[in-house]
């Protein structure tokens, strides 16, 4: 009788886990972890260390924000630079503003706001602020199988609010507070994933 | 066969078929024997087929749908997939495996556009929007705090250069590639750092097991 040859790579679980495999090993991955175990197992364990690491280097780069890491992370930037780099920024944004309000007087584009999704469940719904445009980034394991996606937000009733290309982060315009829902198409037109999005004051 | 013939052995091999899945390799059966006798109406192969994959199957399901319902998506999968090949439609047996994925990821696709639909349906008879609430339970939310207090141990324990690796790794999603080039570390250096990492956690994570069971066990 054939067996399964030993077990998966713990840099497979971890890739699988941060939606980084594609379609061929993640099948591949998908498949043993029908049969094994162990390996299922093993998933969850990962799937914890990286929510746990993550949450912990959250905390960790906002009570040291002079560490290295922490400076360059999403949520430290108060090493004496960084202390000062807000100011400057804001002065050139300043500046820059002002040039361009000069040629186009128009206001210009704020920052998007970046929200995960993920399809899994038992992770952090996905929350978002009103009146600022927003960046998602949508967790696609088990989908990258080399063809087109379609993406598109809908309200809690079903209307369609924005259409955008599946791939890179997806840039959209200002949300209303509320229930949203982001679904993932094949370009054929059937559904293969929806992440619930509250957008909230 | 008719489907109401193929319902009544799934039930049979739901009420008491053992999985064994301790063994550190599985033994994966020649799939198109197996096939064949499904094909042919064998009910001990329905339970073999059973028992190989029901957990997995329920794992799968329940880490993209959550628990509701979970037995009858099971019971759902194992009916298309028991229909299938014995109308033929598996046509190479061999790849057993990934057609049984291939009928799960379809199942999920579908509870997500049956939600959708249910959904419209119930929100056009209501005035407010009603949202389901994915919080964790209060169980998992003290398992999950009690993984991060292991986490920031480790953090707060182990060399700075270290420490950066982990953060930029897990925290900021700077690539390997990156970060390897960016802190002068070779590709072994790096897995090493996360392994030890992830190792500690677990020795951690066993030890406050053990010792939340010795606390429990002084109590009986």
């Amino acid at each position: 009788m054939p067996r399964i040859d030993g077990h998966l790579q713990a840099e497979d679980l971890e890739q699988y886990c941060l939606g980084g495999l594609g379609e061929a090993r993640c099948a591949n991955l998908e498949e043993h972890l029908l049969l094994c175990e162990t390996c299922r197992d093993r998933l969850i364990e990962t799937e914890n260390f990286i929510a746990a690491m993550r949450q912990a280097g959250r905390q960790w780069s906002e009570e040291h924000p002079e560490e290295p890491a922490a400076a360059r992370g999403p949520t430290g930037r108060k090493s004496w630079f960084g202390q000062l780099a807000p100011m400057l920024i804001a002065a050139l944004l300043v500046v820059c503003a002002t040039v361009w309000f000069g040629h186009h007087s128009s206001v210009p584009a704020p920052v998007p706001f970046a929200v995960e999704l993920t399809a899994v469940r038992g992770a952090v719904p996905g929350h978002a602020p009103a009146g600022r445009p927003l960046l998602l980034e949508l967790d696609l394991t088990g989908l990258s199988d080399g063809q087109p996606l379609a993406g598109e937000v809908v309200n809690a009733s079903g209307g369609s609010v924005a259409k955008f290309p599946v791939g890179a982060p997806a840039r959209l315009g200002a949300l209303a507070p509320g229930g949203y829902f982001v679904r993932i198409y094949k370009t054929s037109g059937e559904l293969l994933r929806e992440y619930a999005l509250t957008v909230t004051r | 066969m008719s489907e109401a013939t193929v319902l009544t052995l799934k039930i049979q091999s739901l009420s008491g078929v053992p999985v064994n899945p301790a063994v550190e390799e599985i033994p994966q059966p020649a799939w198109s024997p197996l096939v064949e006798r499904i094909h042919a109406g064998d009910p001990a192969a329905m339970e073999e087929l059973y028992a190989l994959f029901s957990k997995g199957i329920r794992f799968y399901l329940c880490r993209q749908l959550g628990p509701q319902d979970l037995d009858d998506r099971v019971h759902d999968v194992f009916l298309t997939i028991t229909q299938a090949i014995q109308s033929g439609e598996l046509r190479e047996p061999e790849r057993l495996m990934g057609y049984v994925r291939t009928v799960v990821r379809r199942q999920v696709a579908a509870r997500i556009d049956a939600n959708v639909h249910a959904r419209r349906r119930l929100t056009s008879l209501e005035d407010g929007i009603v949202l389901r609430d994915h919080s964790p339970d209060p169980e998992h939310l003290a398992i999950r705090a009690q993984n991060v207090e292991v986490a920031l141990r480790i953090l707060n324990s182990i060399a700075k250069r270290d420490r950066e690796v982990l953060v930029r790794f897990y925290l900021n999603e700077q690539p390997a590639e990156q970060i390897c080039r960016e802190m002068d570390l070779t590709e072994t250096q790096f897995r090493l750092i996360k392994s030890r990492a992830k190792a500690r956690f677990g020795e951690l994570g066993k030890a406050r097991i053990s010792r939340t069971v010795g606390f429990a066990a002084r109590f009986r």
